[in-house]
């Protein structure tokens, strides 16, 4: 073996603990990257499966969709590899930076000394990457199975929601994905020895013979306002304190990237942590709101074109459905087991109107347009409402059948929390629709129902400004609400009447046919998005916890060598009379004012990320911001807790240390 | 035939204000199988002086030409690969590699230079060092006075044109530090080996053949010893 190869060596012998660390920061760092790879070859093989070898017509899109996460979590690993990583090989090399003296006094190069720092890397790698990439592939497996798990239950609704898929990942062992994560994983450690290895050899012999090295000692001149907290920390803390707040301040670097692994752990725990929160309201706020347990529905496909004669985009719709049709299935629905079922027709974007100020209360003006404006162009919705139904609603507006009703109400989404207005004044008597082609025609509103006097069926989201309920119209879809006792039968029911009333083969889509019926749970979309929630949320949470393991390998070693590199300084203040529990409590300080720097750093970057993730959530839905009370409060005891316990169970190895041995051993390196 | 010349050589540490200058331009030259020894109270910039010969530190101004190679003129690594080949060092300290045996840390120079180990020179070595017995063994695992004499085995593998020595008896006690300066003696009279050594220790430096004396960064007397 070339000595420096063995030098190398040997150094990784001496330094169990450290060597330990850092194999396991490299395992698992290689296991994570062999995981992400693995994925993107597993989805690359479900996507080729589905779509074909060249993903089809969006190929680009799906191609991103597979490698822009990856790309993000592999940086991910990679910036927090790097961190944990040159951070051993940095506290290794200044460790040596008398024998590397040595060495240099005896003729070794820079080239010799920075090659003695990546024999360590190259020998760690050679033990940590085969044994991660293992590792690796087993995360791997078992992330799959949990995704088929996952992804099992999603078809079997979207089996009954829309039609057949069969969306399943299968466990792909790609020697490419292998060969990618393995080559990342050793350049990142490559690089990591690097830079450590570079500095020792600009070192100069003399400084590093004296072993003076790149251990750089902060000293400032303490100003006023230091040399106030200085006497604050001497009263809270005595003695201890003070020394310990010095070592963390003038040797800021041996603890950086401790810092920096906990501080990055924060930041990645509060911000998930409000995105799970916000993900739980999301979800809230899908649940339905209606009684009914079972949905069937028809809609038409739909054209958007550009009307040759107004320039105005208009929508055709393939096939739209008489709302006589509707009424009939209603009836039908309703016969299964005598319960009525609840049958509406919806038409969103045929007609639209333009209605002067006057007619609109000021608040509605303040959410249709920022400035006030004399008339107000609006879309109309057009509610046509099964006959048993409608009847209802004219009874309670006071109206004959027949009649036009306008719904004077309107939800919508301030920012993130939910308003309800009352958009319209008493004047307002008609309406003129308006149609893309320029047509149009006056409707008299003959009655009004009230937010109160709505029934819940009517109360979905994203609905237009203006709404009539009316008792015929040609419509783009349209909802049947029923209450079954089996849910299961009735869907199969459902299904027989629908096939009927709008003979469709079965087996063609969507598109072809110009439109789709189907019959499912109200909560079926609820479930979905709670599957979906739950398998984002366990992956993210794995890989976080995975990635704060690296990091904690980093926590580990520091507080330890920091610690053993220490001891002939803890010698030397035991000789003066420092006690062992002085010494404890001077070691459980340094932790305690690392932690607190980490969160300093961790939390407000957590928390400020927290808020940026719900401002795009609130544009859309009303989730509005919560501050992340319980995850700060977690990571603050987790923090603390973890450097703590570290030093604590380091400081433990100094018990049996003789002060005198410990001087006189380390005084010659 | 002088095969180390020193000129004007100057070491100043640090700027401005705090600059302290370590050596003031000092010159002498040294003859081939010269036994030297430099004299003078700590902190006069013998360890300056021996840094600045044996090329691990740069000089302020000046020039050292060893076996006429002006070795500040080499590049970094030339001037390792310089001093690996023609220069053996001893310190105070032994400076061993502690992960590494006796005979390890005698072959260093050899090994860094990625050639084998001659079997026979280190046997001899070993022999004249007396570590034989103790080849396999780690530096804590030996006495001072034989740490010190693997350092000097160390300096003495590749038969480099001279040894410098600094304070090479400092750390022993007088049993050992006779051991020593014998060794280092043989090897200045059997090889012909130019030897340099610092010490502040009269009864050593009068064993030299010149003593040259140190005082406040410039040489205050550099007499002859024996003829």
């Amino acid at each position: 073996m070339k000595i420096t190869a063995k030098l190398a060596y040997s150094q990784l012998k001496i330094n169990r603990l450290r060597t330990a660390g850092a194999l396991a920061a490299i395992a698992l760092s290689t296991a994570l990257m062999t995981v992400v790879c693995s994925f993107v070859a597993s989805g690359n093989a479900m996507a080729v499966q589905l779509l074909g070898a060249d993903y089809g017509n969006y190929g680009n899109a799906y191609k991103g969709l597979l490698l822009l996460p990856a790309i993000f979590f592999g940086l991910m690993i990679v910036i927090m590899s790097v961190v944990v990583i040159s951070n051993v090989f940095r506290v290794s090399a200044e460790e040596r930076m008398a024998q590397f003296g040595i060495l240099k006094c005896v003729g070794a190069t820079g080239a010799q000394i920075s090659s003695v720092v990546l024999y360590e890397s190259v020998f760690l790698s050679a033990v940590g990457i085969p044994v991660g990439l293992v590792l690796g592939l087993g995360l791997a497996f078992v992330g799959i199975r949990v995704t088929n798990g996952f992804l099992g239950e999603l078809n079997a609704l979207a089996d009954m929601m829309v039609n057949k898929i069969n969306l399943s990942v299968s466990f792909v062992v790609s020697w490419q994905a292998l060969l990618v994560a393995a080559l990342i994983c050793f350049f990142t450690v490559l690089f990591s020895a690097w830079r450590p290895g570079r500095k020792a050899a600009k070192a100069s012999a003399v400084d590093s013979v004296r072993g003076a090295g790149t251990i750089t000692i902060r000293k400032t001149k303490p100003g006023k306002r230091e040399r106030g907290i200085g006497q604050l920390t001497q009263k809270l803390f005595g003695c201890e304190g003070v020394l310990a707040s010095k070592t963390i301040q003038r040797n800021r670097r041996s603890f950086r990237a401790t810092v920096v692994a906990l501080a990055t752990g924060v930041v990645l725990f509060v911000a998930l942590g409000s995105l799970s929160q916000q993900a739980n309201a999301l979800e809230c706020y899908m649940q339905p709101t209606v009684e009914e347990t079972v949905i069937a529905d028809y809609s038409s496909a739909r054209i958007t074109r550009t009307n040759e004669k107004t320039g105005r985009v208009e929508s055709v719709y393939r096939c739209p459905l008489d709302s006589d049709v509707g009424n009939t299935v209603a009836e039908k629905l309703s016969a299964y087991d005598g319960k009525s079922v609840y049958g509406l027709g919806l038409d969103l974007e045929t007609y639209y109107t333009v209605l002067p100020a006057e007619v609109i209360t000021g608040e509605m003006q303040g959410v249709l347009a920022d400035t006030p404006q004399a008339n107000y162009e609006i879309p109309v919705e057009i509610i046509p409402v099964d006959a048993y139904h409608y009847k209802a609603l004219c009874e309670k507006a006071g109206v004959a059948v027949g009649s036009t009703i306008l719904l004077n109400h309107y939800r919508y989404n301030d920012n993130g929390s939910e308003v309800d207005v009352t958009p319209y004044l008493p004047t307002l008597r008609s309406v003129t629709l308006k149609k893309a082609d320029g047509s149009e025609k006056t409707w008299t509103i003959d009655g009004v129902l009230t937010q109160a006097e709505m029934p819940q069926e009517l109360f979905y989201f994203n609905t237009n400004p203006i709404r009539l309920v009316v008792q015929q119209a040609e419509v783009r879809g349209y909802s049947w609400y029923a209450t079954p006792d089996d849910e299961a039968a009735f869907i199969a029911y459902a299904n027989t009447v629908l096939a009927e009333a709008f003979s469709a083969d079965a087996t063609t889509s969507y598109q072809e046919d110009g439109f789709s019926t189907r019959a499912y749970k109200t909560n079926d979309y609820a479930k979905v998005m709670n599957i979906a929630n739950v398998l984002v949320l366990v992956f993210m949470y794995s890989f976080v916890v995975l990635l704060m393991l690296i990091g904690f390998t980093n926590v580990v070693s520091t507080m330890f060598t920091n610690v053993v590199m220490r001891a002939r300084e803890f010698a030397v203040l035991q000789s003066v009379g420092m006690t062992q529990e002085g010494l404890r409590r001077m070691l459980a300080l340094e932790s305690i004012l690392c932690s607190l720097k980490a969160l300093a750093v961790g939390l407000p970057v957590g928390v400020a990320i927290t808020y940026l993730i719900n401002l795009p959530i609130r544009q859309m839905f009303p989730v509005p911001y919560a501050f992340p009370w319980l995850w700060v409060l977690l990571c603050t005891v987790g923090v603390l807790g973890i450097t703590w316990g570290t030093t604590r169970c380091a400081t433990h190895t100094l018990r049996n240390q003789n002060i005198i041995e410990t001087i006189r051993t380390q005084s010659g390196r | 035939m002088a095969i180390l010349t020193v000129e004007g050589l100057s070491k100043i540490y640090g700027e401005g204000t705090t600059a302290v200058a370590a050596l003031k331009g000092v010159s002498f030259a040294v003859n081939k199988g010269e036994f030297v020894a430099i004299i003078g109270a700590s902190g006069s910039g013998k360890s300056t002086l021996m840094n600045l010969i044996g090329g691990i530190d740069r000089p302020t101004a000046g020039r050292v030409t060893i076996d006429g190679n002006d070795i500040y003129k080499l590049s970094e690594s030339e001037r390792a690969i310089f001093r690996r080949r023609n220069v053996g060092m001893v310190y105070q300290f032994y400076n061993l590699i502690a992960t590494l045996t006796a005979e390890e840390n005698i072959t260093l120079p050899r090994l860094l230079d990625n050639r084998k180990p001659d079997a026979a020179k280190l046997a001899h070595i070993l022999a004249m060092t007396g570590l034989t017995e103790r080849a396999t063994h780690l530096p804590s695992e030996l006495s001072g006075g034989q740490q010190q004499r693997v350092s000097i085995g160390r300096a003495l593998i590749n038969d480099p044109a001279f040894i410098l020595a600094d304070e090479p008896t400092g750390n022993l006690d007088s049993k050992s530090s006779h051991e020593i300066m014998d060794l280092l003696k043989l090897a200045n009279k059997r090889s012909h080996q130019t030897l340099l050594v610092i010490t502040h220790d009269e009864k050593i430096a009068l064993q030299a053949d010149r003593i040259i004396t140190i005082g406040d960064g410039t040489i205050l007397s550099d007499e002859v010893v024996k003829g």
